[in-house]
């Protein structure tokens, strides 16, 4: 079987802990999996006109993102079909709706503590947009094992050291 | 004699010596030219002057005209022509007299003959007129040329070479010293470096290859090596000094109560069963501790061999269970590589060994036996190892001398050590090109991140040339281990 599943980002490596949800929910499904965080579009005709997706994702991906990502890869090469990050753009819940079917998304995997942190001036949060559509969303919640320090956000131990629990 | 002297001599014995022999070349080929080429113009002057005077009037006036026309009298010339007697002697003409022994003859006998008196210069030739009546014609004239174009090029040649001179001088200096430079300052930095502060590197300016740097990745290298088996032995005394010493006291206080008065024998039975246990303790310390100090510095060269990150990591944790019965380690082997042969590392065993136990003990002890988390994971060809204590943690403001060896936080006062730990294990990791990075929050805790390269590379693995490389290495390393029996 085949999945294409949508998760939001805020690219920490802390967020990257629900495609490890995601692949362990799925045992048995091949997943297409798209990484996607809100971005709204520059405002002035300058820098609309130099805007390019890929190298607005590059700038935005860190060394530990990246190196997460390669973990995931490493350990689920195999079942992941595709790996991809995206920006999502659209102001309104007929834009993400839109999205949503263009790439025919499955399932969203969100999770439930939510706390996004803003990681570009223009960044935005997808929960409310994601909570208003019509595609499954599964909610999990991270308990880290131990006590938890911020700034582990973005540290690949975020990767480890914790397990879901049902919310 | 300094290299520097050395290299600018020979540069400039080089380079000047190639200017001499060219402007030597110069000069001569220029000069020569000139002689030849002013015999060439007096002996036009010679015919011409002779086919003027000597033949008809007609014939003669043309080429006189001609003459004065295109051909430029020369400084000092003079034209002279003599009767030759039918009989051959020519004694008889006083004129002669004046011009140098043999002239005449090698005239008359090759009909031509030139020579050159310093400035002056006489050609002379026989000229048979229609009538059959033989003539001696000589001219004789100043080199202009000789005299001053060729000593101005004489000027100009030593000029040039002088000016030469000055610029290979500047020019070999000035490269010399931008060569030598960073070798003296590495000679500089060298010195600097004793047993003492070992921790000093050599610093790096650039990445490529050039000879310099990779002089001082060497030194560097060796340093790493030095620093790692000065602290491997400092290293065993500092844990050796306090983590026998609790076992011991602990012996030594129970064998003291039990002998203060006489007992009853549950009462020594119990007391030695204490004993027993406490240097039960202690032998299994000794030997971890001792087994952590045997590492590859046995004064030959380090073993580098294939080894599986997994299998180091339960090796570690093993080891550092029995020097501290009481610490709680997780480790999380949730992201564990489909693939096995990502976890291979190449490492000497003992070493990495080493500094993973010496990092996680760190773990253990600065979080007083709270849970130290590890984890492993392999990322685009490298192996990521992670241990998380929810410990003291590090002053931020302390971050920067973690490395220096000796060099303590000022938070640890409760906790025994010699800080020697954390500066061993980043060079052992650096032996392996590898990378240590601690993230610390005071009060919260530490998080050591190590990057080991894989043994593999993707393309390696994607292949399928893995299997082949470890039957291949191990083959390799049987034929070995057979050839040393």
């Amino acid at each position: 079987m085949r999945k294409t599943v949508l998760i939001p980002t805020d690219f920490t490596v802390k967020s990257l802990n629900l495609v490890k949800s995601a692949l362990n929910a799925n045992e048995n499904c091949q997943l297409e999996i798209i990484i996607l965080h809100g971005l709204y579009l520059p405002d002035s005709i300058t820098e609309m006109l130099f805007f390019r997706k890929k190298e607005a994702i590059r700038k935005l991906e860190n060394p530990a993102f990246e190196k997460s990502c390669q973990l995931l890869l490493s350990k689920y090469g195999s079942r992941i079909e595709s790996l991809g990050v995206d920006l999502f753009s659209g102001y309104n819940r007929g834009a993400f709706e839109n999205y949503l079917e263009g790439n025919r998304v499955d399932e969203i995997y969100a999770f439930s503590d939510h706390d996004f942190k803003p990681c570009h001036k223009r960044s935005f949060d997808l929960m409310p947009l994601i909570e208003k559509t019509s595609v499954h969303l599964t909610k999990v919640k991270w308990v880290d094992h131990g006590r938890r320090h911020d700034l582990d956000r973005n540290q690949l131990a975020a990767l480890f050291f914790g397990h879901f629990s049902p919310s | 004699m300094k290299t520097q002297n050395k290299i600018v001599y020979v540069l400039l014995t080089i380079f000047f010596s190639y200017t001499l022999l060219f402007s030597g070349f110069i000069y001569y080929s220029i000069s020569n030219y000139a002689f030849t080429d002013f015999y060439k113009r007096l002996e036009i002057r010679a015919i011409t002057t002779a086919k003027s005077q000597l033949e008809n009037e007609g014939e003669g006036n043309i080429i006189r005209e001609l003459r004065q026309e295109y051909l430029e009298v020369l400084p000092d010339e003079e034209i002279k022509m003599y009767k030759l007697p039918d009989n051959g002697d020519w004694q008889g003409i006083r004129e002669l007299g004046r011009f140098r022994d043999g002239f005449i003859e090698e005239i008359l006998e090759d009909g031509t003959s030139m020579y050159n008196d310093r400035r002056t210069f006489f050609y002379g030739t026989t000229y048979t007129t229609v009538g059959k009546a033989t003539y001696l014609v000589t001219i004789s004239a100043e080199n202009y040329f000789i005299t001053h174009h060729v000593h101005y090029l004489r000027n100009l040649l030593f000029t040039s070479l002088g000016i030469a001179f000055v610029i290979i001088f500047v020019v070999a200096f000035l490269f010399t010293r931008k060569y030598i430079q960073p070798i003296n300052d590495i000679i500089e930095k060298v010195k600097e470096i004793s047993s003492e502060n070992l921790h000093l590197r050599l610093n790096q300016q650039s990445k490529n290859d050039d000879t310099i740097s990779q002089l001082s990745q060497t030194f560097n290298d060796m340093l790493n090596r030095l620093e790692t088996s000065f602290e491997t032995q400092k290293n065993f005394i500092s844990n050796a000094s306090h983590e026998l010493n609790t076992p011991l006291t602990s012996i030594i206080g129970e064998a003291d109560v039990t002998l203060s008065k006489v007992r009853r024998p549950e009462e020594y039975i119990m007391s030695l069963q204490t004993i027993l246990e406490e240097a039960e303790k202690l032998d299994k310390k000794t030997k971890a501790l001792l087994m952590l100090a045997q590492t590859g510095f046995d004064g030959k060269r380090q073993k580098f061999q294939m080894l599986r990150a997994d299998q180091l990591i339960m090796d570690v944790k093993d080891t550092v269970e029995k020097i501290y019965p009481g610490s709680k380690i997780s480790i999380d082997f949730s992201l564990l590589p489909e693939n096995p042969y990502r976890l291979k590392i190449n490492a000497n065993e003992a070493l990495l060994h080493l500094a993973l136990s010496n990092i996680i003990l760190n773990g253990c002890k600065y979080s007083n036996f709270s849970p130290v988390h590890v984890a492993l994971g392999v990322s685009d060809g490298k192996v990521i190892i992670i241990v998380k204590d929810e410990g003291i943690g590090i002053p931020d403001s302390e971050m920067k001398y973690i490395y220096d060896p000796y060099f303590r936080a000022s938070n640890t006062e409760n906790h025994e050590g010699y800080g020697i730990g954390l500066p061993l294990a980043r060079n052992i990791v650096r032996m392996h090109r590898g990378e240590l990075v601690v993230n610390s929050t005071e009060n919260k805790g530490t998080t050591v991140q190590i990057t080991l390269p894989c043994f593999f590379t993707n393309q390696e693995i994607n292949d399928g040339k893995a299997e082949q490389i470890v039957k291949a290495y191990r083959e390799g390393r049987a034929s070995q281990v057979s050839g040393n029996i």
